[in-house]
C-alpha cells in the first residue's frame, strides 16, 4: 500500500479528456468557440500573476475539503458535510482572530487555525455519533447538517462577532493583525505550505501506521474489523472527526489567509467542490493534489472565461460535473475489469 | 382573540403548510418507488433542479403552466432512465451516481439559465398555476382551507398518494415492486422482470421527482434565479429522501412526514414575520433541524436488497 501509484492505476486520467470533449461539443452547439474557452482556462489562468493567485487561492480550500472527504471514505463514512464545517470552523477561528488580543503571531496564528479545525471537528462529530449509536444514513445526514450548519454559522455571525460598523451586513470584524497568516507574494498567503504538509502527514499515516491499517481494515468490513478487536465505534467518531476538522481548518485558512474576517459567503460550494476533487483523484492520497489543481484551475477560470470566450462563468461547473460523468464510465470499467 | 378568528387562521397555516409540502411529497413518493424497487435514488435533488429549470423555460417560452408542467415530468423521466442504466444496467455505485448525478443537475442548469437569459437576476412568469376552490367542500373549517382551495398541482399530488399507495399495496404490480425489493432473485425465479421494474420505478420516480421540481419553480416561487451549489430546490430533494425512509416506504406515512416538514416551513415564515428579535437565519433552519429528527426517529427496516445491484449468477 504505501507504493507509489502504479502506472495501470492511473488509466483512470485517459477519462477525464472524455468530460472536455463533451462539453466542447455542447459549448459549440450553443454557438460558443470550445477552443477560446479552453484557452482561457488553460493558458490565459496560467500565464498572468492575477490568474495564478486566483489559481493558488481555490487550492487550499478546495484540497482540505477533498481530504475530509476521503479521510472519512477510507473508514467507510461519506461525509458531504464539508460546506458547514468549513463555514462552522471558519466562525470558531474569527472568534479566536477577533477576541485574543496581545499574542504574538507564533501562538495567535496556530491558536485560530486550531480553533478552525475544533469547530469542524465538533460539527463532523455529531455525524459520526448519530451514525455510531442510531446508524443513520450519513450521506443525508451530512448534507443536511450543511443546510443546517450554513444557518447556525449565519446566527452566530449576526450576533457578537460584529461591532458597530459591520451591524446588519452579513461580515464579522476583522481580525487581529498577530492572527493573519503571513503573505509569501501578493494575495499569496503561506496556508498552502501548510496544506501540503498535512496532505503527506496523512498519507504516512493511513499507509505507513497501524493506525492506518486500522481505519482501512474497517473501511473494508466494519464487521470483520469488530470481530478483530478493533474498536470500531470509537475510531470512526475519531477519524471522521479528524476530517472533519480539515474542513474547518480550510475555513480557518480562509479566514487568516485571504479575507482577514469570516462572511455569509465564505463558503461558495468548496465542501462540495472537495467531494468533486476526491472522487475525480480516484479516492487516493497523492493523486488528491494534481486534482484539486485541476478543479481550482477550472473554477479560477469562471471570469476570464466570461471575458475572453463570451462564456457563462458556468461553463467551469459545467466542465467539473462532465469530469465526473467520464469518472463514472471509469469505475464501469474497473468494475467490470475485475470480474 | 376569537375561536371563529382561531379557526380561520389555523386554516390559513395548515393549507400553506400543505402548498409548501408538495414538492416533497411528489419527490417522496417516487422515492418510495423507486426505493421500494431496491435502487436509492440519490439524484432527486439535482433532478429536480433540472425539471424545475426546464419546465419554468417552458412556461416562459409558451405561457402555458399545461406544457410547463408536461416538460418536468418528461425532463424528470428522461433523467430517472439515466439513473436506471447506471445503476441497474451498468450496476455502478448509487451513492457516487446519485451525487454525480446532483452535481451534473445544478451545473447544468445554472449554465442553461445563464446561458439562455443572459441575466444575473430573477426571471419572472408572467402566468400563474389556476386555483380550484371546491364549492361547499372549501367551506367546512379547517379541512376545507386545508385540502379544498388550492391550486390544481396541490390536488394532483393529494390524489397521487392515494393512487400511489394504492398501486404499490393493494394490486399484483405493487407486490412484484416490493418484492424485488427485497428478494430480487426469488422474484426472478418466479418470472418477475427485475430490470424492466426497477427501469419502471426509477422512471416513475424521476416523472415524480421532476413534477416538485416544476411545483417550486412554477408554482411557490413564480420566479427563477441562480444560487449555484443550494439552487432553487433548497434541499428538498434530500428532505424527500429522508421523509421516504421516515415514512417506511408506505404513501400514507411519507405523505405525514412530508406535510409535518411543510407546516414546519409555514410555521417558520410566520414566526419570521412576527418580530421575535432573533435573526431570520434561526427560523430557515428549522425545516432541516426537523428533517434531522426525523431520521433520528426513523425505523431503519430498510427494503432488504436496497442499494445492492442485481445480476444473475451465470
Amino acid at each position: 500500500m504505501a507504493k507509489l501509484p502504479s502506472l495501470s492505476s492511473l488509466s483512470w486520467i485517459f477519462f477525464i479528456p472524455i468530460g472536455f470533449i463533451a462539453v466542447a461539443a455542447l459549448l459549440s452547439l450553443s454557438g460558443i468557440n470550445p477552443f477560446k474557452v479552453y484557452e482561457a482556462i488553460f493558458i490565459y489562468s496560467l500565464t498572468r500573476s492575477e490568474g495564478i493567485a486566483a489559481v493558488y487561492l481555490k487550492l487550499s480550500p478546495v484540497l482540505l475539503c477533498a481530504l475530509a472527504f476521503l479521510v472519512a471514505y477510507k473508514i467507510g463514512f461519506f461525509n458531504i458535510g464539508g460546506e458547514g464545517q468549513l463555514f462552522i470552523g471558519s466562525i470558531f477561528a474569527a472568534w479566536v482572530g477577533i477576541f485574543i488580543k496581545g499574542l504574538p503571531p507564533v501562538i495567535h496564528i496556530p491558536l485560530t487555525l486550531g480553533a478552525g479545525f475544533v469547530g469542524g471537528a465538533l460539527w463532523g462529530t455529531i455525524a459520526a455519533l448519530a451514525k455510531v449509536k442510531l446508524n443513520v444514513n450519513e450521506v443525508l445526514l451530512t448534507l443536511l447538517m450543511n443546510f443546517v450548519g450554513q444557518n447556525i454559522a449565519l446566527f452566530l455571525l449576526f450576533g457578537p462577532l460584529q461591532t458597530g460598523s459591520m451591524k446588519g451586513l452579513p461580515y464579522t470584524d476583522t481580525i487581529q493583525p498577530s492572527a493573519f497568516l503571513p503573505r509569501i507574494y501578493g494575495r499569496i498567503h503561506s496556508g498552502f505550505i501548510l496544506v501540503i504538509f498535512v496532505v503527506l502527514l496523512l498519507y504516512t499515516v493511513m499507509s505507513r501506521t497501524s493506525f492506518g491499517y486500522k481505519v482501512r481494515c474497517i473501511g473494508k468490513s466494519y464487521k470483520a474489523a469488530r470481530y478483530a478487536g478493533i474498536s470500531t465505534d470509537k475510531m470512526l467518531i475519531l477519524v471522521v472527526g479528524i476530517s472533519a476538522g480539515l474542513a474547518g481548518l480550510a475555513g480557518a485558512i480562509e479566514v487568516t489567509g485571504v479575507h482577514g474576517f469570516t462572511f455569509d459567503q465564505i463558503t461558495r460550494g468548496f465542501g462540495y467542490q472537495g467531494t468533486i476533487t476526491a472522487l475525480l483523484s480516484n479516492l487516493n492520497f497523492l493523486i488528491v493534489i494534481p486534482a484539486s489543481f485541476l478543479v481550482s484551475l477550472l473554477l479560477a477560470a469562471g471570469e476570464s472565461v466570461k471575458i475572453i470566450a463570451g462564456a457563462p462563468e458556468e461553463t467551469s461547473h459545467l466542465l467539473l460535473s462532465f469530469v465526473l460523468l467520464g469518472m463514472l464510465a471509469y469505475f464501469y470499467i474497473r468494475e467490470r475489469g475485475m470480474r | 382573540m376569537e375561536p371563529s378568528t382561531l379557526i380561520v387562521m389555523i386554516g390559513l397555516f395548515l393549507a400553506a403548510g400543505v402548498r409548501l409540502s408538495i414538492p416533497i411529497i411528489l419527490a417522496a413518493l417516487g422515492e418510495t418507488y423507486a426505493e421500494s424497487s431496491g435502487v436509492m435514488n440519490l439524484a432527486m435533488e439535482g433532478l429536480m433542479e433540472i425539471a424545475a429549470l426546464m419546465s419554468f423555460v417552458t412556461v416562459f417560452a409558451t405561457n402555458s403552466m399545461g406544457l410547463g408542467v408536461l416538460a418536468s415530468i418528461l425532463v424528470g423521466g428522461a433523467v430517472g432512465l439515466i439513473v436506471a442504466f447506471l445503476t441497474v444496467t451498468l450496476r455502478l455505485n448509487q451513492i457516487f451516481t446519485g451525487l454525480t448525478l446532483w452535481i451534473f443537475g445544478v451545473g447544468i442548469s445554472v449554465f442553461i439559465y445563464k446561458g439562455l437569459f443572459e441575466v444575473t437576476t430573477m426571471t419572472h412568469l408572467a402566468v400563474s398555476m389556476p386555483i380550484l376552490t371546491v364549492p361547499y367542500l372549501s367551506q367546512i373549517p379547517i379541512i376545507g382551507p386545508m385540502f379544498f382551495s388550492h391550486d390544481l398541482m396541490v390536488y394532483l399530488g393529494l390524489f397521487l398518494v392515494v393512487v400511489l399507495w394504492l398501486i404499490l399495496y393493494k394490486t399484483p404490480i405493487g407486490l412484484k415492486i416490493r418484492a424485488i425489493g427485497e428478494r430480487p432473485k426469488v422474484a426472478d425465479t418466479l418470472g418477475v422482470n427485475v430490470w424492466r421494474i426497477r427501469y419502471l420505478c426509477l422512471m416513475i420516480s424521476g416523472m415524480l421527482g421532476g413534477l416538485g421540481g416544476a411545483y417550486v419553480s412554477l408554482v411557490m416561487l413564480g420566479f427563477y434565479y441562480t444560487h449555484v451549489w443550494k439552487g432553487i430546490v433548497a434541499g428538498r430533494g434530500w428532505i424527500a429522501i429522508i421523509v421516504t425512509n421516515f415514512g417506511n416506504w408506505n404513501p400514507w406515512r411519507v405523505f405525514l412526514g412530508a406535510l409535518l416538514i411543510g407546516c414546519v416551513d409555514a410555521f417558520q415564515y410566520r414566526l419570521q414575520t412576527m418580530r421575535l428579535g432573533l435573526p431570520t437565519y434561526f427560523f430557515l433552519m428549522l425545516p432541516y433541524l426537523v428533517a434531522m429528527l426525523l431520521m433520528f426517529v426513523a425505523r431503519r427496516k430498510f427494503p432488504e436488497s436496497l442499494g445492492k445491484p442485481y445480476r444473475r449468477e451465470e
